[in-house]
């Protein structure tokens, strides 16, 4: 299956759809295709959004555990779903998936200052095969899953 | 055009417009229900109301170089 996504703001980036492990409700999130990222992430501001407390005793700290042009940072570890949407079948107040993640945990790091997560390689190698295809309007997004 | 293409042309609409601000848009209307200079400062103004029917984004600083 085949999913073309114009990019947001002339980026590599798409909506995808993010359901909170806690609470099981989904959200809509921007995410940037970084291939230059092992791992699929998010700033740590997120967290608050989506229904997670990083200051919760039981939340796993992971100290200078992620390393970028900040230096290192820690990361607070909270469990999430990442979906892709279907951009042919998508109605408004109707998602329609297309692709869900098998990764049931993600980092939010503290100095990653930024409104959109990071779609790493960990999810990015669970596809097919994808690519950017430059235009006059920015970038299109080619995912195969 | 589709849904979705429409929610992109939307969201680059508005980070043109406002290209300082956080912004929380409503996917269905494409209004923007909440802005301010930070995701923080969005989150505020929206107290707790982010739902399954928004989407938050902010244009990124083009004073800076971004390398992520």
């Amino acid at each position: 299956m085949e999913l073309i996504y114009p990019g947001i703001g002339g980026q590599p980036i798409i909506a995808v759809a993010v359901k909170c492990g806690l609470t099981n409700k989904g959200y809509y999130v921007n995410m940037l295709l970084d291939t230059g990222a092992e791992q699929t992430c998010f700033p740590a501001a997120f967290a608050k959004e989506f229904g997670h407390d990083n200051a919760h005793p039981a939340v796993e700290i992971h100290k200078n555990s992620v390393q970028g042009i900040f230096g290192f940072s820690d990361s607070y570890i909270h469990s999430l779903q990442i979906s892709l949407l279907d951009p042919n079948k998508t109605r408004e107040r109707k998602p329609v998936i297309a692709w869900t993640s098998p990764l049931t945990r993600a980092p939010f790091v503290e100095k990653l200052d930024c409104v959109h997560g990071l779609i790493g390689m960990d999810v990015m190698r669970c596809w097919k095969s994808f690519g950017f295809e430059p235009n006059k309007h920015g970038v299109k997004i080619r995912i195969v899953i | 055009m589709n849904y979705y293409e429409k929610l992109v042309k939307k969201v680059n609409q508005s980070m043109k417009k406002h290209p300082r601000s956080a912004m929380v848009m409503d996917m269905s209307s494409f209004q923007i229900l909440a802005k301010g200079p930070s995701l923080a400062a969005v989150n505020k103004k929206m107290s707790g109301k982010l739902s399954e029917n928004t989407l938050v984004f902010q244009k990124p600083n083009q004073k800076a170089a971004w390398i992520l």
